[in-house]
């Protein structure tokens, strides 16, 4: 085993106009990495299931385009800061002449790294309210096989970044910063245990069983309430594309308003300066997201039961400089 | 400017030192490929690798779960209750719901002929010691490889040829190095192959351990490979393969060895006080759950599957387990127990009708559930697992001299079962002494995991109507489980098994 190679192309520009009242930077990169560590299957037979080695390569692609503003510059004043980076992963390269991994076919090359591969869910069939899948030919399936996965998304983002806005009005500033992801698909643990209706002898999400099947006709998402989440010679209610959401948001993560207070009047009390300022942390978020979180809501392993959604906080200090 | 010269070359010297260490750190092998080859070298080495490998029957996948309560849920003996939603799919016979022992079982086989290739080479222990090894070893490689051909192929007693794919890879040389697996792709070998290889291995331990056994006291011979526990494996194999011959002689030779492991046959008045002692005196081998380390706990372990009652008689106690996995109808009213709700419970004279009482009603509804496995080894959850119990032994005997046409003697061992267990002697013959044989071989091992091996060697369909659900005819599918898609991904001489 040894490092792996890493190779790095970058073109980039910074610019500006109007006195830099408008300026930004846009960079465009390509990251090659080699003889990465791929964990490479082995028949479980011969009492051995992985060993590491160096092997593959994965390409990273994209750019990242900032754009600064200095709209007002007067004593109301404004900047604005807008960010978004797009990144592209892609393996280029497995062991042998192997198209996917073996063991792991959702490793294959043309594909991102941390992709979903899976039978294409079909809803519910309207007559019987039993869950259906596509097979490789399109057909309808109760049963989906392995030969009738297909690429299905990601669990890395496409496309990321944040947003600034600072105004400033004498002592008052405001401050707003947004930040966002697209791209991503995500299996959440908690969500599909929460949607198991009837599965199991647990509770589940009033808005998912208000969905379910219940009379010849209906078309919904939601397959009728069976025992075991799964029919006779059926698949289970959550194979394939079916558990899979989109974590797509954009966050008001923080908000903050201050205030300095008058420098004469803090003199005579030795304080150089004082800062009042209340301060939201999470306050919104714009997202399809049934579940706790987006932004954390199955990072690698799509799992995300037991994290601790992160919390909306308020916060209203003083600040003072002697 | 002298000090800021001094400063840079210190810098420099220090990088190349840190570049150095990072090259030696480097070139230490993977750590996959060291444990056994360095570690086989000595007889400590050796003790420590054969004390693993008992610990390795204790894996969910193998006699910590599977092998009792999965085997348990395919069969039409059992109900899911959903309370923890465990073994609910295996209950349902959902589609690739199954034995997942694949991986795990060749794992421990390959670590089993790691210490088989090393035992020749090792210097400090005598030939006495080697061959005690040896008898260990391969009665644990008998065991695994028994349990991966009835769990993944069919038996030679029943086959359908269209869906017979082969036998389990017969993987009988230890694989050291990762290369060497890449290399490896075995087929599925042939029934016979598999079978002649339990039958050398069985009789190497027999010969092996009979001169050779464990120098352990008291009952706890039985926590290891011994001589009358590898002729009993020796019979069920034969049971198996259809060789009758062999599974009476078998099953005569490990009744006369059972008192060497302090091991008898219960009578009905004693029968329940085994289940309730760590070791169960009609054990022969038992896997050994005895520290606290061992325990896997109240999501998997056979006590949580099976039970939710913390203590017995106390379903309005506390609630332990989960209580997963519960008698059906059929099974209750095979016991002869009767119920009109709860409290009520009425049992016949069947005196393991008396390992099932009501559970709590703190996870849901109340079910009458098996107390067969509650926490005996001193914490909950914690029970050693009977692997090969005597009564097996009468009852396999009892088939095969059915089998082979000699039905006073079938019936002889099969009243011993039934007057040990406080019913009458009776008197059958044909089809009838057959069926029985069966059914007390469903009663006696209920919840240990038999009764679906038993129905798929003999050819019969999985009556799952007892749950309301569709009856599993024996040339469907689901009665073999898939095989690991990276098996069949990386070996292109294996084929799977139909329908998946």
């Amino acid at each position: 085993m040894r490092w792996e190679d890493r190779r790095d192309v970058n073109a980039g520009i910074d610019y500006g106009f109007f006195n830099n009242r408008l300026s930004g930077s846009i960079d465009v990169y390509q990251r090659d990495n080699d003889a990465n560590l791929i964990s490479r299957p082995l028949t479980p037979s011969t009492g051995w299931t992985s060993v590491a080695q160096n092997l593959g390569s994965v390409r990273n692609k994209g750019f990242e385009f900032l754009i600064r503003g200095r709209i007002l510059t007067g004593t109301f004043s404004w900047t604005t800061n807008f960010n978004i980076s797009y990144n592209k992963n892609e393996i280029t390269k497995l062991y042998d002449t192997l198209k996917s991994l073996p063991s792991d076919a959702s490793i294959a090359i043309g594909q991102s790294l941390g992709s979903w591969f899976l039978a294409p869910y079909a809803g519910v069939n309207p007559a019987t309210g039993r869950a259906m899948w596509y097979d490789i030919k399109g057909n309808i399936t109760y049963n989906p096989i392995a030969a009738d996965r297909r690429f299905s998304g990601k669990t890395l983002n496409s496309y990321f970044g944040g947003f600034t806005n600072t105004f400033a009005y004498k002592g008052f500033e405001l401050e707003t910063f947004f930040n966002y992801e697209y791209g991503r698909k995500v299996s959440d643990a908690q969500v599909n245990f929460l949607s198991e209706v009837g599965g199991r002898a647990f509770n589940f999400l009033t808005d998912v069983a208000d969905r379910r099947w219940q009379k010849p006709g209906d078309i919904t998402d939601v397959p009728r309430p069976i025992n075991g989440n799964a029919e006779v010679r059926g698949a289970g209610n959550f194979t394939g594309t079916r558990p899979l959401l989109k974590a797509d948001y954009i966050r008001l993560k923080q908000v903050t308003l201050s205030y300095n207070l008058a420098s004469d009047l803090l003199r005579r009390f030795k304080v150089t300066n004082a800062k009042f300022y209340v301060q939201g942390i999470n306050l919104w978020t714009y997202t399809d997201y049934p579940g706790y979180d987006p932004e954390f809501g199955g990072a690698t392993t799509a799992v995300s039961t037991g994290i601790i959604p992160q919390s909306k906080n308020v916060t209203v200090g003083l600040q003072l400089n002697f | 400017m002298k000090s800021l010269f001094n400063h840079k070359i210190l810098i420099i010297v220090f990088g190349s030192l840190l570049f150095a260490a990072c090259k030696k750190q480097l070139d230490i092998q993977p750590r996959q490929s060291i444990d056994f080859n360095t570690a086989l070298t000595n007889s400590t080495g050796i003790e420590a690798a054969i004390a693993g490998i008992y610990g390795s029957l204790r894996d969910q996948t193998q006699y910590g779960r599977d092998k009792l309560a999965l085997s348990d849920a395919l069969s039409d003996i059992t109900l899911a209750t959903g309370k923890s939603g465990r073994l609910q799919p295996e209950n349902r016979n959902t589609l690739n719901a199954h034995f997942a022992a694949w991986t795990s079982s060749y794992y421990y086989i390959n670590q089993i002929n790691l210490v088989l290739d090393a035992i020749p080479n090792i210097s400090d222990a005598t030939s006495a010691t080697k061959d005690r090894w040896e008898g260990e070893m391969k009665f644990l490689r008998a065991l695994l490889f028994q349990d991966l051909a009835k769990i993944y192929a069919y038996d030679t007693t029943a086959i359908i040829p269209s869906q017979y794919k082969g036998n389990v890879v017969l993987s009988l040389t230890g694989i050291k190095t990762a290369d060497q697996a890449q290399n490896s792709r075995l087929p599925r070998a042939s029934t016979k192959s598999v079978y002649d290889a339990i039958y050398a291995d069985l009789n190497t331990a027999i010969a092996k351990l009979g001169n050779n056994p464990r120098n352990v006291s008291g009952g706890a011979q039985v926590y290891y490979a011994n001589k009358a526990a590898a002729h009993a494996l020796l019979c069920r194999a034969a049971l198996h393969y259809g060789d009758w011959a062999t599974v009476i002689t078998q099953a005569t030779n490990a009744l006369s060895n059972a008192s060497g492991v302090d091991a008898s046959l219960q009578t009905a008045a004693n029968y329940v006080a085994g289940w309730r002692s760590t070791r169960n005196p009609e054990s022969l081998f038992e896997v050994r759950f005895a520290i606290q380390n061992e325990n896997l706990g109240v999501n998997v372990s056979l006590q949580t599957s099976y039970t939710t009652l913390a203590a017995l008689g106390a379903p309005t106690g506390a609630t332990g387990g989960f209580g997963d996995l519960v008698p059906n109808n059929f099974l209750l009213s095979q016991l002869g127990i009767t119920s009109s709700g709860y409290p009520n419970i009425t049992r016949g004279p069947d005196v393991r009708a008396q390992l099932y009482e009501w559970g709590t009603a703190g996870r849901g509804t109340r079910f009458i559930e098996c107390t067969k496995f509650f926490g005996k080894s001193g914490f909950p959850n914690l029970d050693n697992v009977p692997v090969l119990r005597i009564p097996e032994l009468y009852l396999n005997r009892a088939e095969a001299y059915y089998r082979s046409g000699n039905q006073p003697l079938a019936l002889a061992d099969l009243n011993t079962i039934l007057t040990k267990r406080g019913l009458a002697s009776v008197s059958l013959s044909d089809t009838a002494l057959l069926n029985e044989i069966l059914r007390q071989k469903m009663l006696e091992y209920a919840f240990e995991g038999y009764r679906w091996f038993d129905l798929k060697r003999n050819g019969m369909d999985v009556n799952k109507t007892y749950i309301g659900l569709a009856l599993i005819p024996f040339n469907d599918k689901r009665i073999l489980p898939p095989i690991p898609r990276s098996e069949i991904d990386g070996n292109p001489n294996i084929q799977q098994n139909p329908g998946y």
